[in-house]
């Protein structure tokens, strides 16, 4: 998001800054194992709803092609 | 994408990565209701329609803009909600969601919301949508809002343009009916969201937003909430004398409207927003001296579901009966 000119009331948080390297799983170091768990399974459910929308959106797309493609062929005949 | 854990700029909190229920709160999903609501309404109350499923897949269009222009405000919007009661939980401010997150959100959306609208619809009701959300993401939530207590005012648009929209679906343009129905909204915000700004004054004073009674104070405030009352209450009778409006829909505008005035004399009669906001009790708690003002903010959310479910009984359900 480097593109998105920050706010100048918006700066970040030191914390931010200091945030630890992930592990190989993509965790934090600085979690407890029971914390990093719980950060992986979360992690997982959000990349699930991402993928869902993403099928979605595809699903979507195709339907309007189907329908438009019915009407412009039942407009053909018609016509 | 996102920094594993960040904190909260207002609580200090660390916390999870989001999930998907916090970026459904980013879209603000009762806002989202309201939309897809009115923007149906204008899409029954069209002469004409589309295929059923596409009519589907464009409100449906319309929702996802609503929502990615929410997760923009709430992205820029993330240090002045931290300071204020009713809004330091949402995702970001409370640390769940980054900003950056958010705003790619919003950017997504959008775009995606305004291609399903191309594809499902036309091009006037894509180009309706994509300015929509950009009047709500730049220029009100960006320009007006810090800068000037007219920010509700000019940036009502943004929330009345739904109607419109749905009229565009359905046929292709705008007519004077769909304008009407801009109007009703455009001219309904301002005495709705000034109504909750006089009990919740010292929220928005504490963010540094000038909402009119900050700025202007809680008399001048109060004067506006009437004199905006008495232009909206009779142009929401309109769609009666251009017919779209049958009887259930005159009823609903001369009654509700009438009730809807009786409340706005009594907040400009009483000294509702004197005492400040309620800040040490109950997140929605309001000073007795206040709750003509909550009454009026909670009758006027009433009023216009009441004004468009009754355009949807008339066009949707077959109840329409001609006045004029």
């Amino acid at each position: 998001m480097s593109g998105i000119p920050t706010p100048p009331h918006q700066k970040p948080t030191v914390s931010e800054g200091k945030t630890p390297g992930p592990d190989e799983r993509g965790a934090p170091r600085n979690m407890s194992p029971v914390e990093r768990e719980a950060f992986i399974s979360a992690r997982k459910r959000r990349n699930r709803a991402i993928a869902l929308g993403l099928i979605g959106f595809a699903v979507l797309v195709f339907v309007i092609t189907a329908l438009r493609l019915m009407q412009n062929i039942a407009a053909g005949q018609a016509g | 994408m996102t920094a594993p854990r960040h904190t909260s700029a207002a609580e200090g909190v660390r916390s999870l990565p989001a999930e998907w229920r916090d970026y459904l709160a980013l879209m603000k999903p009762r806002v989202m209701t309201l939309v897809v609501f009115t923007a149906f309404a204008g899409y029954v109350a069209a002469p004409s329609g589309i295929h059923p499923v596409m009519a589907a897949i464009a409100i449906f269009a319309l929702a996802l803009g609503a929502g990615a222009a929410g997760a923009l405000n709430m992205a820029y919007d993330s240090d002045i909600d931290a300071t204020m009661r009713r809004t330091r939980k949402r995702p970001v401010p409370a640390g769940k969601v980054s900003r950056s997150d958010a705003y790619g959100m919003g950017l997504v959306g959008s775009g995606l919301a305004v291609i399903l609208m191309t594809l499902s619809a036309n091009y006037v009701a894509a180009g309706l949508l994509a300015f929509s959300i950009f009047f709500y993401a730049v220029i009100y939530t960006m320009v007006l809002k810090r800068r000037t207590p007219q920010n509700i005012v000019i940036g009502g648009a943004a929330g009345a343009f739904p109607p419109m929209i749905g009229w565009a679906i359905a046929t292709g343009g705008v007519s004077l009916e769909a304008v009407m129905l801009f109007a009703i909204i455009f001219l309904w915000t301002p005495p709705h969201s000034w109504a909750l700004a006089l009990y919740k004054s010292g929220d928005y004073a504490a963010a540094g937003v000038p909402m009119m009674p900050v700025a202007k104070g809680p008399a001048r405030t109060r004067l506006e909430i009437l004199l905006y009352s008495l232009i909206l209450v009779p142009f929401a009778t309109l769609p009666v004398f251009t017919g779209l409006g049958g009887w259930v829909y005159a009823a609903a505008a001369f009654g509700g409207g009438a009730l809807f005035l009786v409340l706005a004399a009594r907040v400009f009669r009483s000294r509702a927003g004197e005492a400040g906001s309620a800040e040490d009790g109950e997140l929605y708690a309001v000073r007795a001296g206040d709750k003509v003002a909550r009454d009026l903010f909670a009758y006027s959310i009433g009023y216009l579901a009441l004004l468009f479910a009754a355009l949807i009984a008339e066009h949707g359900l077959g109840a329409y009966m001609g006045v004029m």
